[in-house]
């Protein structure tokens, strides 16, 4: 029996009627038949007591997982408020899922370990692909989580994942798992079996401005304190003037989003984009992910048109490594940052990827605060996993 | 000797070689130091080359950065008019087509309006007791709406503001001493009043949830174009509603004058036939002491009873002619009675008019003669036959051409004329008399009515014979009127329906 994929979407105002309209037509689109996994992501208009038990049984209490999120990327575009149900059965993929609860009241590294042991666990011998996992976007340790979750699954074993987003307040997310939801938890899926896949990460910002060295950081590393031997903030300052201090005033604002730092790491100096999501009274800078000292710093460039220009060098990086095959389903996980700047362009970049990929693929997609991704090119060695701002994965199952 | 000697020279060739060789190395290494010191000035000078390029670097980032502000910022304007310009014609549409001030707001409650750059809605407006109440709930759940409410009441200050036409604009930026108004949670809103020409009827409160952007000109602006937009719809339905609640009001008002004229009518047509009855019993009544009244005077005249003087003879005459003319008067009386109760039955031939109008000229002849007036008919050709009762038309022409000879002068002129169209045949009787004047004509065909003139008051008459014509012309589906000018003559006109041919039935 092939694969069958059904993603069902509705935006009505009540969190049941929405599930249920979404289920409904997911369902029809596979034909009513047994369902291997449920994918759910859904805006923070909705709770998720209000449909996650509905969901799960109208799911045979099947596995479940899923995320709350600023928007959904659909096939026929945005949407801003609404729930999204994907539906998929195979006789040939399989899947696992694992989760967390309550991150901050636990040891974060041994947390990864376990949810990578349950997953494991009851995944069983088959062959194991990667793992996806969504976890809560505002907590700091997600480096420490990702290395727990690496030492159970092994240095090489390519990890992607996304942090839970909000209706950019900033506040609560949401990880659902079964018929639970956490505000500070994890859930994951080890995806394997007989199935391929193509994945690419692009950002699509440029430095701007003469590199600089981050002296010192603190708290996880998320604290930059000086650059260049001087408060951190002066960086801010040398280029934005007076509008650095608005920076708290607007998270992922003007600035943020226009400008968020890149730090230079390994592999092949490419630039980690660190979104400043505060600036304290001591002058040093707050950054969503983590930074290490004595990295290059710069202040990076985006634009609609060079956020578009990544999609289209991440989709020729996914042909490539997709050599004509034909896709069966894309997720897509892009950054908030991009949210922001691409505005009214959001729908364009569905486009490019339609038209790359082809018009009929289902595409089920969400924005989030912090994307994982490990460079495939990696995955035979070891692979570093890394914690990206601003960038746009696009997966494609083949 | 010759060893020290030997050895001496050796140590002064190994002196002189040293020296040799300190001189060659203090060459070699005052040629190296000025070669290191020539390269030291060279990567100095490339280093300072570097270090201008990479302030040159930052300055050319900070005119980037401050360039791309400026072009994002318009660019977000932009984007910002654009798709808030394009939803505004789509709102203006829906809410413009509609003149009912409920639907207006049941047609605006969709994701429409998130297309004008705002996640949350209320549209307040006040009802006749000046409370605020919400008209539009959009994302805000009921807790909030009602604070907002109670927050909106109890601020006079806020509806001094609207009632100005000014649109408060707060976010982040804004700090708390300056807002007029605090609303829990919300910190970027704009809030725009719904005018009509001298009044506030509401508001429009379009709020972000998230802290990005922050208000601009073109979320001002946007929503401000809503509020007009919203005030001329509702001020459209709320004339609408004041014009269709007044045609209402006429149509009851009409409604009761009809009725009230229709019992009226059913009062009138009460009395009318009380009254008919009442003057055909009367009628019934003085008719038979008047045949006797009539009989004995005859008898008396004839001498029957004995001779009579002269005198009397001339009294019993003047008796008999008044009895003939209380007979004729009572006679009318009960033929217009007994056309008004329905109870004459016309007795209707299908004929032709010029028979009737030639029996007319006939039996008036003499009189026409005595005034030798010039009597003209005039009788178009192909006139159709009409329905009718030829002896009471006859009458009508008896009593118009009559009244026509009357009231002419002698040598004048009268004429009758016939025309037709297909519905009907018009007949006009004019005379050139003495005219009516304007008052009189709309008493004319009442009973009992006599036109004030010089004739009427030395010529008796029962004046009767118009309203006689008048109710026999009815009967026949016609209709009688008159035009006239004094001193020029008067015209009077009936008219009778010509049947319509219908179709033999099969």
């Amino acid at each position: 029996m092939p694969t069958a994929i059904g993603i069902g979407f509705s935006r009505d105002p009540d969190g049941l009627t929405a599930a249920q309209i979404a289920v409904k037509e997911a369902k029809r689109q596979i034909d009513e038949g047994a369902i291997d996994i449920a994918l759910v992501y859904h805006t923070a208009h909705y709770h998720p007591k209000d449909f996650l038990n509905f969901l799960y049984e109208s799911v045979d209490q099947t596995r479940l997982v899923g995320s709350s999120t600023t928007a959904l990327i659909l096939p026929h575009g945005i949407e801003d408020k609404g729930i999204g149900v994907m539906l998929l059965r195979s006789d040939h993929v399989k899947f696992e899922v694992g989760h967390m609860p309550h991150l901050h009241f636990q040891d974060i590294f041994e947390a990864g370990q376990k949810m990578a042991s349950e997953s494991i666990t009851s995944y069983g011998a088959q062959f194991r692909k990667f793992c996806l996992f969504f976890v809560n976007g505002l907590n700091p340790f997600i480096p420490t989580f990702i290395r727990g979750l690496k030492d159970q699954l092994g240095e090489a074993f390519p990890i992607y994942g996304l942090g839970s987003s909000d209706d950019l307040l900033f506040k609560r997310t949401y990880q659902l798992y079964q018929n639970k939801y956490y505000t500070d938890g994890a859930v994951g899926l080890i995806i394997g079996g007989n199935m391929h896949f193509a994945i690419s990460q692009k950002h699509g910002w440029k430095p701007l401005g003469k590199p600089r060295i981050i002296d010192s950081v603190r708290d996880n590393n998320h604290v930059i304190e000086k650059i260049d031997r001087q408060p951190a903030q002066n960086l801010l300052s040398h280029f934005f003037g007076e509008q650095a201090q608005r920076i708290n005033d607007y998270r992922l604002g003007q600035i943020n989003v226009r400008y968020p730092l890149g730090v230079t790491e390994p592999p092949e100096g490419q630039y980690l984009i660190r979104n400043i999501t505060n600036t304290l009274d001591d002058g040093s800078i707050v950054c969503q992910d983590n930074v290490d000292a004595k990295s290059q710093v710069h202040v990076m460039l985006g634009s609609q048109h060079t956020c578009l220009k990544a999609t289209a060098e991440a989709l020729g990086e996914i042909k490539i490594q997709l050599a004509g095959k034909k896709p069966a389903l894309i997720f897509i996980f892009e950054s908030l940052m991009r949210y922001q700047l691409l505005q009214r362009s959001r729908n364009k970049e569905i486009t490019l990827i339609k038209k790359a990929l082809g018009d009929a693929v289902p595409i089920f997609g969400m924005f989030c605060t912090n994307e994982i991704f490990t460079p495939r090119f990696h995955v035979q060695e070891q692979a570093p996993t890394l914690v990206q701002n601003g960038s746009i994965i696009i997966a494609v199952i083949h | 000797m010759t060893i020290f000697s030997s050895i001496e020279n050796l140590s002064s060739d190994f002196t002189l070689l040293l020296e040799l060789l300190l001189l060659v190395v203090a060459a070699i290494m005052m040629v190296i130091a000025i070669a290191y010191r020539q390269k030291a000035a060279i990567i100095k000078g490339a280093l300072n080359k570097i270090t201008k390029s990479f302030q040159d670097l930052d300055e050319q980032a900070k005119l980037i950065i401050k360039t791309d502000l400026e072009l994002s910022r318009t660019q977000e304007e932009l984007d910002k008019r654009f798709s808030g310009l394009n939803a505004l014609q789509k709102i203006s549409r829906l809410v413009s087509t509609t003149l009912i001030e409920n639907e207006i707001f049941e047609r605006l409650n969709q994701p429409l309006l998130t297309e004008l750059g705002f996640e949350k809605y209320l549209i307040i407006t006040w009802d006749k007791q000046g409370n605020p109440f919400c008209r539009l709930q959009w994302e805000f759940i009921d807790v909030i709406a009602n604070q907002i409410l109670r927050l909106i009441k109890n601020n006079s200050a806020l509806l001094t503001v609207l009632q100005k036409n000014h649109i408060l604009a707060y976010d982040e930026t804004t700090r708390d001493q300056d807002r007029i108004i605090r609303i829990p949670d919300i910190k970027q809103f704009v809030m725009a009043p719904i005018l009509t020409q001298d009044k506030v009827l509401g508001l429009i409160l379009a709020a972000k949830n998230s802290k990005l952007g922050g208000i601009t000109e073109a979320d001002k602006e946007v929503v401000s174009i809503l509020a007009d937009q919203v005030g001329q719809a509702m001020r459209n339905a709320r004339l609408f509603e004041e014009v269709f609640l007044s045609h209402q009001s006429l149509e009851l008002k009409v409604d009761e004058r009809t009725r009230q004229l229709s019992n009226a009518l059913e009062d009138v047509q009460k009395i009318s036939k009380m009254k008919s009855e009442f003057i055909s019993a009367v009628s019934h009544e003085l008719r038979t002491p008047l045949t006797s009244i009539k009989g004995y005077a005859s008898i008396l005249m004839a001498g029957k009873v004995g001779k009579i003087p002269p005198e009397v003879k001339d009294r019993l005459a003047k008796i008999n002619k008044h009895s003939d003319n209380l007979v004729k008067m009572i006679n009318e009386l009960l033929d217009i009675s007994r056309i008004e109760s329905g109870r004459v039955s016309m007795r209707y031939t299908l004929q032709h008019i010029q028979p009737v109008i030639e029996n007319i000229r006939d039996l008036l002849t003499p009189q026409i003669k005595e005034k030798e007036l010039d009597f003209k008919v005039q009788i178009a050709e192909n006139m159709p036959p009409v329905m009718m009762d030829p002896a009471q038309i006859e009458r009508v022409f008896i009593n118009l051409v009559s009244n026509a000879i009357k009231f002419t002068p002698h040598h004048g002129k009268i004429t009758i004329e016939a025309e037709h169209d297909e519905q009907k045949i018009t007949v006009k009787v004019s005379d050139s008399g003495i005219g009516i004047k304007s008052e009189d004509l709309e008493r004319l065909f009442d009973e009992f009515y006599r036109a004030d003139n010089l004739i009427n008051q030395s010529v008796k008459g029962t004046g009767l014979g118009l309203s006689l014509a008048k109710k026999i012309i009815e009967a026949h589906g016609g209709k009688i009127w008159v035009t006239s000018r004094l001193d020029q003559g008067t015209h009077f006109y009936f008219t009778l329906p010509v049947e319509q041919q219908k179709d033999p039935k099969p």
